[in-house]
């Protein structure tokens, strides 16, 4: 256990949400163990890992939860989204099913989690290219449609694995702090308190950050 | 007229006739030119007529359609069907009229044209013949030589049977001619009367058929006004509040009316979210029964904001960018909230001030019972739409009520003063405030105090002070009272008397009966409650079968014993109130097998000296009988003592095998030691979780059940849990565990052990106020395997 990983300057909720199968479990491993298990079972109730990852000096912690996927397994709903103001959002490449059920899913994050909750389409499984069953661009023009992010990834060959997250916490970490720096400043000049909250686009360019040294397995 | 062609110059074929032949023949011609002009144009009306006729139907039909708009309004469903009525047989008469034209215009002159107007054309082309034959035969004539009078002869001949036959023909074309001429003025004439009859027998059915329909018009008339002056009424009286409009500002400018006892309010505030993203929702907030309570505006699902707002401290909240916000800071957790303005704000931050005031004050005034009925009045006024949820708030907002109205409880258990405020939960008993000094005094290993009014209640709590009460413990712990050993505390007592009088009564147990008093005092009144228990027992045998099976050894011992005691103070709940009785209950429905326990139909002896307390706990608590099991640990049974009987189990083990989350609560309230194995290793947690309660583990996590810990099988409850598949059970152990590890390593400790406590109470919440929702989902998960 590395000491550092003991302080944080902000820890975000990420719930990692899809139909069973997609590879939830192993993005999780992939990203916060850098482990992958082809055999991996599929996920009871709700499993945890934590991250750390640095974003303009910041120290983030990411608080992830990894659900179940297959409806028998799942528990309470309304466990998974306090809370979070992050999702993922993971479909099959190879699935078209999958792809087709996230729909269903966005309902489910309406549903039950906060309006302003950053979520982040990902297409997974980006290694099986020979078996692909949802085309880039059909997935990227319904990320939009959506105002989601989009990327794919492999957990397999680690394939943007750190991207997604790290893209998904930096999003996050601009719209809290620019809600800090609103909210948190003595604010006597700005009076108009019904300004809207800034969206941040999504930085698809943002580039691999070292994982920091502190959850080495 | 004029034209008529002159028989005299028809005989002499004079240019005069040829003349008059060729007039005739023209006209004939135009004739037949505008008579075939007028069918055409007569087909070209009758078909324009089909069309509307056709479109008539149409017309028909979807007025009848608005019936099925209006078919609840019969005073407008029974006028549209007469003018449909009305209508259809307007456009029969249409249909009528369209033929009666058709056959009088272009039959009739179809028929002229096509037979008499043809009829002389070929007369015509006879006539030629003849007259072409006539001038032949005069050429030849004209042409014999005189030498020839035989030829000459011959040729006159000719000419004579020729003129004869062209004098008939001659004679038959003018007549026809003629003829044409009178019958074409006919005709035409008798067309054009059948034209003007056919619209003057249509116009007459529906003048008729209007006349008719008159009266029904009027009186329609007559009620349309009416109708009119009605609406223009409403929409002067509509306009009359828009003038009011103005005002509207007194729906928003919500003040708070301070004399109003309880405490009522609501409106629209922003609402900070609790997560990192900090959104402001707007809810529709209510504060009732001193509960802050909020909901979205399209869904009635309610969630608790202030659990108890006389606990919580309410403030203008200014370090912030926003205007009019305030924060309520409760138990475990502070919301932000930002009203629509300053005078809002205020009135709010009042109302919950005086919610906060009133605890002090309510203390004394009013009666137990009458809080309760006032309580209930007011939550079925504005329940307008009776949710399940709904009635979860109302059960849980009055528990204090019906704490107050368990017998006994409107006195001070040991005292007797009136309105006991505070409450010892191990015992279940309700008492003063001088009695409460006594009792912490003794420390919380012997009594647990909390206010009634100002402590935050956990819904097991509040079950088990249900199941017990000041009745039922005095019955125990004044059992045999001694008064050269202690004087019963009275009201007003000195403090001294006070003390050593609950010291007596609880660290002693000096007036506690070895016999079980419960049985004695109340056997007739359970045999009753037995006679009642009975009818149930057919379809329970099956359960009950089962308990006894499990319950091997001694089994035969707990029957007797649980027979005279346990439930026999309950019964006299049920006439004070009837919900309480069924609280009740379901606290028995819950547990599997305190019904085995009763139910067996071996005679009730009322005594078992036999037997000691020890062992009659462990049957009280396999039952999940309250005061039963009260009784017991009065007469001295070890809390914690392992049954060497059944597998080392402690009283706690089987108060879980019970499935009953009172009797666990009660044993923990009263020092059970939650993460005691037995000889297998199984420590409770274990046991709730391989028996798939969710609520149970719920509750045993927050009691600080130690989920590391292993069984025989080296198995931890989360393996259990994950094995038997139960994701409810999965998720809140892996929850506890991440919590733990969380809390271990951060300096920090904030929103995340938040989201802990919050799912955690939604879990127990579930289990005490709906457990059926947490049963049907593992019920499922059995059911999809």
């Amino acid at each position: 256990m590395g000491t550092k990983d003991d302080e944080y300057d902000y820890l975000f909720k990420v719930v990692l949400i899809g139909d069973s199968g997609v590879g939830k479990s192993n993005l999780l491993s992939r990203f916060t163990r850098n482990e992958f298990n082809l055999e991996s079972k599929s996920t009871i109730g709700v499993e945890f890992a934590t991250r750390s990852i640095q974003v303009d000096g910041k120290t983030i912690k990411a608080q992830i939860w990894d659900t179940a996927g297959q409806e028998r397994y799942r528990a309470i709903t309304s466990a998974y989204y306090r809370g979070a103001v992050g999702a993922l959002l993971v479909y099959d490449i190879a699935k078209h099913l999958t792809y087709e059920n996230v729909a269903r899913w966005l309902k489910e994050l309406r549903d039950h989690a906060d309006n302003n909750i950053v979520i982040m389409l990902v297409g997974n499984k980006n290694d099986l290219r020979h078996l692909r069953a949802v085309p880039t661009d059909e997935a990227k023009a319904f990320a939009e449609k959506n105002s989601l992010s989009f990327i794919e990834t492999s957990a397999l060959d680690s394939t943007n694995v750190e991207q997604a997250f790290v893209q998904i916490l930096t999003e996050i970490y601009k719209i809290v702090s620019q809600k800090n720096i609103r909210e948190g400043g003595s604010g006597e000049d700005s009076p108009s308190s019904d300004a809207n909250p800034i969206t941040i686009p999504p930085t698809t360019s943002y580039n691999e950050r070292k994982r920091p040294s502190c959850c080495q397995t | 007229m004029k034209h008529k062609i002159d028989f005299e110059e028809c005989m002499k074929d004079s240019p005069t006739f040829r003349h008059s032949i060729e007039s005739a023949e023209l006209r004939v011609h135009d004739l037949e030119t505008r008579m075939e002009k007028l069918v055409k144009t007569c087909k070209e009306l009758t078909d324009a007529g089909k069309v509307y006729n056709n479109a008539f139907g149409h017309f028909i039909t979807s007025v009848k359609d608005l019936t099925v708009y209006f078919n609840e309004d019969t005073f407008v469903m029974s006028n549209i069907m007469k003018f449909v009525q009305v209508m259809s047989d307007l456009k029969s008469y249409h249909v009528m009229l369209e033929d009666q034209i058709g056959r009088a215009v272009s039959t009739v002159l179809n028929n002229f044209i096509k037979k008499d107007i043809k009829k002389v054309k070929e007369t015509k082309k006879y006539f030629d013949r003849i007259t072409e034959e006539l001038d032949t035969a005069l050429n030849k004539n004209s042409q014999v030589i005189k030498a020839k009078p035989q030829e000459a002869d011959d040729a006159r001949k000719l000419v004579v049977a020729t003129r004869s036959a062209f004098g008939h023909t001659a004679f038959d074309y003018s007549f026809q001619l003629n003829e044409l001429q009178s019958k074409e003025r006919q005709d035409v004439l008798n067309t054009l009367m059948s034209f003007m009859n056919a619209h003057y027998t249509f116009f007459h059915q529906g003048f008729d058929l209007l006349k008719d329909l008159q009266p029904t018009c009027k009186d329609l008339g007559n009620n349309i006004k009416n109708m009119n002056e009605r609406a223009q009424a409403e929409s002067k009286e509509m306009e009359g509040r828009r003038n009011m409009l103005p005002n509207i500002e007194h729906f928003w400018e919500i003040a708070f009316d301070g004399t109003k006892v309880p405490v009522t309010m609501e409106g629209y505030l922003y609402k900070r979210a609790t997560n990192a993203f900090k959104t402001w929702n707007r809810r529709w907030f209510t504060i009732k029964d001193n509960q802050l309570i909020y909901q979205k505006r399209s869904k009635g699902v309610i969630t608790i904001a202030a659990e108890d707002l006389r606990l919580c401290n309410v403030k203008p909240f200014e370090e912030i960018e926003r205007r009019f916000c305030f924060e309520v800071v409760s138990p475990g957790k502070t919301i932000v909230l930002q009203a629509d303005s300053e005078q809002i704000r205020h009135s709010w931050i009042q109302a919950m001030q005086a919610g906060i005031n009133s605890a002090f004050n309510v203390m004394s005034p009013r009666p137990a019972s009458a809080s309760v009925t006032s309580e209930n009045s007011d939550a079925s006024k504005t329940d307008d739409k009776p949710t399940e949820k709904h009635e979860e708030e109302n059960r849980k907002m009055s528990f204090r009520g019906k704490i107050k109205s368990l017998p006994g409880n409107e006195k001070c258990a040991d005292c007797k003063r009136d309105d006991p405020t505070w409450a010892c939960i191990n015992f279940g008993t309700t008492v003063c405030i001088a009695c409460s000094g006594v009792h912490r005094s003794m420390g919380v290993h012997l009594s647990k105090v909390r206010s009634l009014t100002l402590d935050k209640w956990e819904p097991e709590t509040v079950k088990v002070m249900l199941e017990l009460g000041n009745t039922k413990m005095n019955q125990i712990y004044e059992a045999k009272v001694d008064e050269s050993i202690a004087q019963p505390a009275l009201p007003h007592c000195a403090n001294a008397t006070r003390e050593k009088w609950i010291k007596a009564k609880y660290e002693h147990r000096k007036f506690v009966s070895q016999d079980s008093v419960l049985g004695e005092n109340q056997s007739s009144r359970f045999r009753r409650f037995k006679e009642n228990k009975k009818q149930r027992s057919g379809r329970r045998k099956g359960k009950e079968k089962e308990a006894k099976a499990e319950k091997t050894d001694d089994a035969a011992v707990k029957k007797a014993v649980s027979e005279d005691s346990g439930l026999g103070g309950s019964t006299d709940k049920i006439p004070s109130s009837p919900e309480l009785a069924r609280n009740l209950e379901e606290g028995f429905a819950t547990s599997d097998s305190s019904d085995a326990e009763f139910m067996d139909d071996s005679p009730t002896n009322g005594e078992a000296p036999s037997v000691s307390p020890q062992q009659n706990l462990y049957a009280a608590a396999a039952s999940g009988v309250l005061p039963r099991m009260a009784e017991c640990l009065a007469q001295g049974a070890n809390i914690n003592e392992m049954d060497d009987e059944d597998n080392m189990r402690t009283p706690l083990h089987k108060a879980v095998t019970s499935g009953s989350l009172t009797a666990v609560e009660y044993l923990l309230l009263n020092g059970a030691k939650v993460n005691v194995p037995d000889k297998n290793s199984q420590t409770v947690l274990h046991l709730a979780t391989q028996l798939g309660n969710t609520g149970m583990v719920c509750l045993l996590l927050k009691r600080g059940a130690d989920q590391s810990a292993k069984d025989v099988d080296g198995q931890d409850a989360l393996k259990i849990a994950i094995n038997t598949t139960n994701a409810d059970i999965v998720t809140l152990l892996r929850l506890a565990q991440f919590n733990e590890e969380m809390r271990e390593s951060e300096l920090n400790p904030g929103d995340e052990t938040m989201t802990f406590q919050d799912v955690f109470k939604d879990f127990t919440d579930l289990a005490s106020y709906s457990p059926e929702k947490l049963k049907r989902n593992s019920q499922e998960k059995e059911d999809t395997e």
